[in-house]
């Protein structure tokens, strides 16, 4: 979709039609959801922060203003927002025992190819060390390599300086080569 | 890490990244070639780099971990795009109207309240009479007019009685 299109359907939006709504939520809402399911980690969390950008951005659409962000930034802004709501909120720790005791579980999906298994784990294995991230190096990492963004475009999201940004990033790098050194996964990866 | 390789450790992710300008890419190439340890480092974020490249992408976008999103969307119109029907807005307004008619006469009484409390006479009472000396010294009080004579009467008479005498 260009620039011209969306900005055509955001027009459209704001005259009240609801299949634009529906279009504009067709657009970003895959980019959304992984953005929030990647920083919490937890689907209920990330339908629910979903749900709740669309739901202010689209109440909210007469405020955006194009000449000072792209609709994606906005809208990344917002949901960045509710995420780090949702940070805010104590829950209690969910201990997987089976990762804390080691325990290697039998193979249940013996019919899956080994090197998908591998990727599989691998995967899980990016997820754990990005958890052991601060929020704000997390979304930094994130916003970087998930979705492609520039340090500009990060910097607008966090509501940072780009210099800021660039070490957020930095700092993201070194810490999960560290943690993924640690655990010999480096290697593993490098492998698949 | 030397202070020398310090500065080109820092560009490296915009390097890997072909961020950097045609200047500080040379630069760091050139560093790159010649220390032996940056290069190692070097190739280390260049493989960690396209791990999270590849990796964080996918997340969130496994089977299981897809939510419904019909449904969200279905959610999210249903709170956001409400058809606006023009008999609703006007009963809107009269409501508004309403309150706003309300809160004024309010505000008018509430103004009125302190004038309509100063306007009201209240009977002061008056200074009371001072006493009246008699030219003997003890005081008696002045009783109105009327009843002035029967005073008089009333006082003891401790005058002597002419001719009476003590002895029985």
């Amino acid at each position: 979709m260009t620039q011209g299109d969306l900005d055509g359907i955001i027009v459209c939006c704001l005259q009240g039609d609801q299949s634009c709504y529906a279009a504009l939520y067709d657009q970003f809402a895959t980019g959304i959801y992984r953005l929030c399911y990647s920083l919490l980690l937890n689907r209920e969390d990330a339908e629910d922060v979903m749900q709740e950008s669309f739901v202010y951005a689209f109440k909210n659409l007469h405020r955006f203003d194009g000449q000072r962000s792209s609709f994606k930034t906005w809208l990344y802004t917002i949901a960045i927002s509710r995420c780090r709501n949702v940070y805010r909120r104590a829950r209690p720790v969910l201990i997987d025992l089976t990762q804390l005791l080691q325990i290697a579980l039998p193979a249940s999906k013996s019919d899956m190819p080994e090197a998908a298994f591998a990727r599989q784990s691998a995967q899980k294995a990016v997820e754990q060390a990005l958890m052991t991230l601060t929020p704000r190096l997390r979304e930094a990492v994130v916003l970087r390599y998930g979705h492609g963004m520039t340090y500009r475009e990060i910097a607008d999201v966090m509501g940072c300086p780009q210099k800021t940004a660039e070490s957020r990033v930095r700092l993201a790098h070194e810490t999960l080569r560290g943690v993924l050194q640690g655990q010999g996964l480096l290697e593993e990866l490098a492998s698949i | 890490m030397s202070l020398t390789c310090r500065p080109y450790r820092a560009l490296l992710p915009g390097y890997i990244q072909r961020e950097l300008s045609p200047q500080q890419r040379a630069r760091v190439a050139r560093h790159l070639d010649e220390c032996a340890e940056c290069y190692a480092a070097y190739m280390d974020q260049r493989q960690l780099v396209r791990d999270l490249s590849v990796s964080i992408p996918r997340i969130g976008t496994q089977r299981d971990e897809l939510p419904p999103f019909e449904m969200i969307r279905a959610a999210v119109l249903a709170r956001t795009v409400s058809p606006v029907q023009p008999a609703t807005v006007g009963r809107d307004l009269q409501v508004t109207y309403g309150r706003y008619s309300l809160a004024v006469l309010l505000m008018v009484v509430v103004l009125l309240l302190p004038l309509s409390m100063h306007s009201q006479t209240f009977n002061v009472p008056t200074q009371p009479t001072p006493e009246k000396t008699i030219a003997q010294g003890t005081a008696v009080a002045v009783l109105p007019a009327e009843s002035t004579t029967l005073t008089a009467t009333l006082q003891p008479n401790y005058a002597p009685i002419l001719g009476a005498t003590d002895t029985p």
